[in-house]
C-alpha cells in the first residue's frame, strides 16, 4: 500500500485529503468511526506519528472529532463543510487548469466555448 | 528515557570502525540508521549494547552508563544477524529462556506470531533456514517489550509477503506500545515511510543526523524536457542530475515552487534517492 | 547492581548442567549394575571368585565437571548478552554455578558410593571407591569420619576448581588466534606428558632445593585431604582471575 503515495507531497497531507474524499462522498458517514491511527499506519505502512498529523489536520478543520476511548468520528455537517469548500477552490483547481491547458495547445476562446458546449450536452 | 552516545571510537586491528560518533536516541521515536556495507552500523549497535567494547567513549542508558550494567543493558533488545542462542536450543526454548531474563516478554504474542509466520516451535534455532532464523528473532524482537528496540538488518531473508508483514505488525507494536527503535537496513525504500528521523553513517562518521521531514524538504527534483529544465534551475543550486535523452532529472536545494512551469514534474525527494546522492557526493569530494 | 539478574542467571546455568549429571549418574548406575549382575552371574557359574570394583567416582564426576566447564561457557556469555546481562553478572553466576555443580555432582558421587558398597556387601562381589580413600588411606583408617569430611570437601574443592579450568580451556581457545590454538592444542599434552615429567628429573636431580621443596610439598600433600583442597582453592582463584582480566572482561561477544 506504500505505492498508493505520490512523490510530490507529504505523506500526512495525502492522508488528510484521502479522509477529506472519504467524507465527502459518504464513505466515512457523519457521526459515523473513520479508522483508527494503528490502522491508517498498519495499512499504509506509514509512521503513525505522520498518520496522527494527517488526522489532525482534519480535527483542526473541525471536520473530524476524538470520543474518549472509542476512536475518530466524522462531525455532522462535515460533508456539507468540504463540499462548500470544493466549490470555492473549483476555479482554482479545475477551470484555471483548463485555461492553462487550452493556452498551451493554442485552443481559441471560440473553440473553448464549442468544446464546452458539447460537454454540457452530455452532462 | 534516552540512550546518549558520546564521542564512541573503535579500531579493529588497521581499520578505523567508528571515528567519535555521537548521538541521541529520544524516547519513542523511530530511527532509521543508513549506511554503505562496513560503514560501522553493526559495529555502533554491538557497542551500545554492550556486546563489543568501545575504544573510547560512553554510552549512557537512561543516565547510566552501559558497562556492566544489567539495568541498562536488559533495557535495549538487539536483534542482529549473530544466532546468540545455544546450537541445542529450540524455539520455544529461546522464548522460555526470555521470559526469564525479560519478565516483561510476552510469550504468548512470540507463539502466536511464530504461528502466523509458519515458525516451527520445535525445531532448532541453528536448523532453521536464513529466512526462518531471522523470523525466529523478530518474533522475540516483536515481542520482548524493552524501551530500546535496536533492528540490525530484521529482514534478512525474508519473501515479501513476510517482509510486509513484518512492516505491519512493527507498526501496530510501536502504535500500541511505544518504544524507541532503531532499523537498520539496507532497504530504504521499504522502511522511509516508518522512519521519523534518519542517522546516516559513512566510513565511521555519522554525516546525517536529521528528521526525515526536515532533510527531504531541503530539495526537490524537477524532471522533463532537457531545455526546459535547464532554464529552470540555471538559477538554483544543484544536488545531482541525471538525464535520459532529451529528458533531464535534477535534484536541487530549496523549496519548489506554488507554480509548477508548463511540461515540468516536480517531486518531493524520497529517501532512498536521498542517500545514494549523498553517499555519490561524498564520494565525488573524496576523489 | 542488579542482584536479581545473579539469581536468574544461575538458574539458568544451573538448570542447563544438572542434565548432564542426570546423564551420568544414570549411565553410572548402569554400569555398577552391569558388574553386579555379570559378577554375580559369573560366580554363579563356578567361575573364580570375581570382584568387580568401580574406582574413583569423585573423579569420574571431576571429569564431566571438565568437559561441562568447556563446553558451556561460551553459550551463557552468548545468550546472556543477548538478553541484557553484562559479562560480569555472567562471570559471577559461574562463580557461584560452579560451587552449586560440583556440590551436586559430588553428593550424587557420594550417594552412589554409598549405594554401590551396600550392595556390593550384599551379594559381595562388589566395591565402589573413592578418590580421597585412594589418596589417603592411612588418614582413613586412623579417622575414618574426618577423612570422608575432608575428602568430600577435597572432592568439591576440586570439582569448582576443573569446572573454572574447563572454562579456562575454552575461553582461551577462543580468544587465540587459529595459529596459536594449533600450537597449544600440540603442547600442552606434549609438555604434560614428556615436558614435566622430564624437567622435573633434570631439576630435581641438579637443583637440591628444588628437590628439597617438592619433597616437603609432596609430605604435606600426603598429610591431609585438606591440604589438597587447599591446593584446589588456590588453583580456582587464579583460574578465575585469569578467566577475568585476561579473557572475559573484554571480549567480542558475537
Amino acid at each position: 500500500m506504500q505505492a498508493n503515495f505520490s512523490a510530490d507531497r507529504p505523506i500526512f497531507l495525502q492522508l488528510a485529503e484521502h479522509l477529506e474524499a472519504g467524507i465527502a462522498s459518504g464513505a466515512y458517514f457523519e457521526e459515523g468511526q473513520v479508522p483508527s491511527i494503528t490502522e491508517f499506519s498498519v495499512a499504509y505502512g506509514i509512521n503513525p506519528a505522520t498518520a496522527l498529523k494527517g488526522v489532525n489536520l482534519l480535527v483542526e478543520a473541525g471536520l473530524l472529532y476524538k470520543k474518549r476511548g472509542l476512536g475518530m468520528f466524522v462531525v455532522s455537517g462535515a460533508r456539507d463543510k468540504l463540499l462548500q469548500k470544493r466549490r470555492e477552490k473549483f476555479l482554482e483547481d479545475f477551470v484555471q487548469p483548463l485555461f492553462n491547458e487550452a493556452r498551451h495547445l493554442g485552443i481559441g476562446a471560440d473553440e473553448l466555448r464549442q468544446i464546452i458546449e458539447r460537454g454540457l450536452l452530455e452532462l | 528515557m534516552t540512550i546518549e552516545v558520546k564521542n564512541i571510537s573503535k579500531n579493529f586491528k588497521k581499520t578505523c570502525a567508528l571515528n567519535g560518533v555521537s548521538f541521541s536516541l529520544e524516547p519513542n521515536k523511530i530511527y532509521g540508521l543508513l549506511g554503505n556495507n562496513g560503514a560501522g552500523k553493526t559495529t555502533l549497535l554491538n557497542i551500545i549494547t554492550g556486546r563489543l567494547l568501545a575504544d573510547s567513549g560512553t554510552v549512557e542508558i537512561d543516565g547510566e552508563s552501559n558497562l556492566n550494567n544489567d539495568n541498562a543493558l536488559s533495557k535495549c533488545f538487539l536483534l542482529s544477524a549473530d544466532n546468540l542462542y545455544p546450537s541445542d536450543m529450540k524455539v520455544s526454548g529461546a522464548y522460555e529462556a526470555t521470559k526469564l531474563f525479560q519478565p516483561q516478554f510476552n510469550e504468548q504474542y512470540a507463539r502466536e506470531l511464530a504461528k502466523r509466520f509458519e515458525l516451527p516451535l520445535n525445531r532448532k534455532i541453528t536448523a532453521l533456514s536464513t529466512g526462518y532464523a531471522s523470523i525466529f528473532r523478530l518474533t522475540v524482537a516483536l515481542s520482548v517489550g524493552t524501551p530500546y528496540l535496536l533492528l540490525d538488518e530484521p529482514v534478512l531473508g525474508l519473501d515479501a509477503q513476510h517482509r510486509d508483514l513484518f512492516y505491519k505488525l512493527l507498526i501496530e507494536k510501536y502504535a500500541e506500545n511505544p518504544c524507541t527503535i532503531v532499523i537498520s537496513t539496507h532497504l530504504i525504500g521499504e522502511v522511509a515511510n516508518l522512519l521519523e528521523q534518519t542517522i546516516i553513517i559513512r566510513d565511521g562518521r555519522i554525516i546525517q543526523n536529521l528528521p526525515n521531514e526536515q532533510m527531504l524538504s531541503g530539495g526537490y527534483t524537477v524532471s522533463g524536457p532537457a531545455v526546459a529544465v535547464g532554464q529552470f534551475v540555471a538559477d538554483k543550486k544543484i544536488i545531482s542530475q541525471s538525464g535520459l535523452g532529451g529528458l533531464l532529472t535534477v535534484c536541487v536545494q530549496g523549496t519548489p515552487p506554488e507554480r509548477v512551469p508548463a511540461g515540468l514534474e516536480l517531486s518531493r525527494l524520497n529517501l532512498q534517492d536521498y542517500f545514494i546522492q549523498l553517499m555519490n557526493k561524498e564520494d565525488g569530494q573524496n576523489e | 547492581m542488579n542482584n536479581s539478574q545473579l539469581l536468574t542467571a544461575v538458574k539458568y546455568t544451573y538448570k542447563r548442567k544438572l542434565t548432564t549429571l542426570l546423564v551420568m549418574s544414570v549411565v553410572l548406575v548402569a554400569l555398577m549394575a552391569y558388574v553386579i549382575i555379570a559378577g554375580s552371574l559369573a560366580s554363579q557359574h563356578g567361575v573364580h571368585e570375581s570382584h568387580g570394583s568401580i574406582g574413583a567416582l569423585d573423579f569420574i564426576m571431576m571429569m564431566g565437571i571438565f568437559v561441562l566447564g568447556i563446553v558451556t561457557v561460551r553459550d551463557d556469555y552468548r545468550i546472556f548478552a543477548q538478553n541484557g546481562l553484562s559479562r560480569r553478572t555472567t562471570f559471577r553466576a559461574h562463580i557461584v554455578t560452579g560451587i552449586l555443580v560440583s556440590l551436586t555432582f559430588m553428593a550424587a558421587a557420594y550417594l552412589l558410593f554409598l549405594l554401590g558398597n551396600a550392595i556390593g556387601a550384599v551379594t559381595n562381589n562388589f566395591s565402589v571407591t573413592m578418590l580421597y580413600e585412594m589418596m589417603y588411606p592411612q588418614y582413613m583408617v586412623s579417622s575414618p569420619v574426618a577423612g570422608t569430611v575432608l575428602g568430600l570437601m577435597m572432592a568439591l574443592c576440586w570439582g569448582a576448581a576443573i569446572h573454572y579450568l574447563g572454562m579456562f580451556c575454552s575461553l582461551l581457545f577462543y580468544r587465540l588466534p587459529r595459529g596459536w590454538r594449533i600450537a597449544v592444542a600440540i603442547s600442552i599434552p606434549c609438555l604434560l606428558f614428556f615436558g614435566i615429567p622430564m624437567l622435573s628429573m633434570v631439576c630435581l636431580f641438579n637443583l637440591p632445593i628444588l628437590y628439597d621443596f617438592s619433597y616437603k610439598l609432596i609430605l604435606w600433600l600426603a598429610a591431609s585431604p585438606l591440604n589438597m583442597a587447599l591446593v584446589a582453592v588456590v588453583i580456582a582463584l587464579l583460574t578465575e582471575a585469569i578467566n577475568w582480566f585476561g579473557l572475559v572482561r573484554k571480549v567480542y561477544i558475537k
